[in-house]
């Protein structure tokens, strides 16, 4: 049936061939357009001496200045940091060290294990962050402090929210790692800690890091579940953004948040360009080394 | 784990059980308040409009996410990888910032309109709250169907054109019954964050729309301490725990390893 098309009307099936590539690359455009457009304007206002980021009024750096001298900006900006840092380190470990241990139940009780881990990842934020607050507020009665709230919450909370990624991003790379690996280490002599460093997870680094850098993400961009389990008095950089939202007026406050977004894009573009930069490196060799073995 | 996830569940049972001014346990005393308050027009009239609007939100997401997701598995150039880390990285700029940033362009004195003569006033709207849900998560929608995209053996479209279906038969057929599993991920990565979002509507409308997400941050005492209610925080927590569990069940029987979660 096909072939009979083809051979009556070539022209035609070219020209509609060309018009449905043409439009993919316009309709993938349009949407990475549509994406990064909002970038593109914070990192335009970023560098605009209009305040109210209505008219494009002139070039300057003040805001960026000004970012460095708002104490209140910047402790939000070390908060985020600090527990976007701290929470990758820690939920990474505990991460992969679950995914070991749900990789080694049966199968009936692995099911059941990543529905558990599945919780907090499907959950409302909401619902995740007034649970913990719940959680918090009651350990604090029990222990007889009433305002427990504060950065060490933010920071548990953080770390039980980002544990699930680590582990839905290890699980499936532990799944293609051959059992008989780990058996050879053990008889040839390694003990069992050491089998597990040299062999298990070298082979799953790809996923630990995938991990780690979604963790990352997550912490860093959160502000339901902090917003919920932070109290009044510690605030990341989202909090403080949503403060300036409250508070009617501060319109100064967000070039100064343009400008600190402004530089994240641009260090995150940077990464991503080295990254890539790498990465083709990496292939060109290999295909040297694949041509050179043939 | 377990201390962090069943506890709370048991706990916001409880205490949607509860009469109490604060979390004070010695004057909580067993009451159905918090059912007689969570129940009435205003509530749900709030969780109604919130379903909608997600809705919305997301079938625009598989409208526009469905085929980003299938144009990119079908590319051939070397590194479909770095395509979805351009996908990524407006994650890493503040979602607050990105939210407002778009609100302030849809007002009618907006940048756009003096640089381009757009005026689109549509700020505080439900159509800018979908608006704005739609570029929030797109990304969500687009991840979960093009793993599964990704893992479509090539052979299985081959020999559905060697058996006679053209193109539109074998996506039809072929791709589409496959995908489900991503597109069902994607409807809950999508739709159950935007149903309880406070931040969306409250940027957008400037406090003026409450959706469900926004009643329940007033009865955890965040908005202001007069609206304090934890009973009935938590009982509108637990009701939408009920939709939460629904989707992980659906989860749990078409991706029992959450491939299509990340």
């Amino acid at each position: 049936m096909n072939n009979v098309v083809r051979v009556k009307a070539p022209k035609w099936t070219i020209i509609k061939r060309r018009v449905l590539d043409i439009g993919k690359w316009v309709f993938l455009f349009a949407v990475i357009m549509l994406l990064y457009f909002p970038i593109i304007v914070i990192i335009i206002q970023s560098v605009n001496k209009n305040v109210q980021g209505t008219y494009f009024s002139g070039f300057t750096l003040e805001w960026y200045k000004r970012m460095f001298r708002d104490e209140d900006l910047m402790r939000a900006i070390q908060n985020t940091i600090s527990i976007a840092v701290l929470a990758t380190l820690i939920s990474t470990v505990l991460g992969t060290i679950f995914a070991l241990g749900i990789n080694s139940l049966n199968s009936r009780r692995r099911r059941q294990m990543i529905i558990l881990n599945n919780v907090p990842v499907l959950n409302a934020d909401v619902v995740t962050g007034v649970s913990l607050f719940f959680i918090f507020k009651f350990f604090g009665v029990f222990v007889g402090r009433e305002f427990i709230l504060g950065y060490e919450t933010m920071l548990i909370a953080h770390v039980f929210f980002c544990i699930p990624y680590v582990v839905l991003s290890v699980l499936p790379k532990l799944n293609e790692v051959d059992k008989n690996l780990y058996d050879a280490a053990l008889d040839l002599g390694c003990p069992p800690l050491g089998a597990l460093m040299k062999v298990i997870i070298p082979s799953i680094r790809t996923g630990i890091f995938t991990g780690a850098l979604l963790a990352f993400t997550m912490s860093f961009d959160d502000f339901v579940i902090s917003y919920l389990v932070a109290g009044e008095e510690v605030k990341n950089f989202s909090m403080w953004i949503y403060a300036s939202q409250r508070a009617a007026g501060r319109t100064l406050a967000w070039p100064k948040a343009y400008a600190y977004n402004a530089i994240i894009s641009l260090v995150v573009l940077l990464i991503l360009i080295i990254y890539n930069i790498v990465l083709i490196k990496k292939q060109k060799r290999e295909r040297k080394v694949r041509v050179n073995l043939s | 784990m377990l201390v962090f996830i069943l506890i709370p569940i048991v706990l916001l049972f409880v205490i949607s059980f509860l009469e109490m001014r604060s979390l004070n346990f010695a004057s909580a005393r067993f009451s159905f308040a918090a059912f007689s308050k969570t129940f009435n027009s205003v509530y749900i009239n709030a969780f109604v409009k919130s379903i909608v609007l997600a809705a919305i939100a997301t079938a625009f997401c598989i409208l526009i996410g469905y085929p980003l997701a299938y144009i990119v598995s079908t590319l051939n150039i070397a590194n479909r990888f770095s395509f979805l880390l351009i996908l990524i990285m407006p994650m890493f700029t503040n979602m607050l910032l990105r939210v407002n940033t778009i609100n302030k362009l849809l007002r009618p004195e907006s940048f756009l309109k003096n640089l381009f003569g757009i005026s689109l006033n549509i700020s505080g709207s439900e159509t800018a709250v979908v608006l704005v849900m739609v570029l929030m998560y797109l990304p969500f929608m687009v991840f979960p169907i093009f793993t599964v995209l990704e893992k479509i053996d090539p052979s299985l479209l081959e020999a559905s054109r060697d058996l006679g279906a053209n193109n539109f038969k074998t996506f039809l057929k072929v791709t589409l019954p496959l995908s489900l599993k991503g597109i069902s991920s994607g409807i809950i990565m999508v739709f159950l964050p935007c149903a309880t979002s406070f931040t969306i509507p409250y940027i957008v409308s400037e406090g003026k729309m409450k959706l469900i997400g926004n009643i329940i941050e007033d009865k955890m005492g965040l908005g202001n301490v007069i609206t304090t209610d934890y009973p009935v925080g938590s009982l509108l927590s637990i009701i939408i725990l009920i939709a939460v569990m629904g989707s992980l069940w659906l989860i749990s029987k078409i991706d029992a390893e959450g491939e299509t979660l990340l």
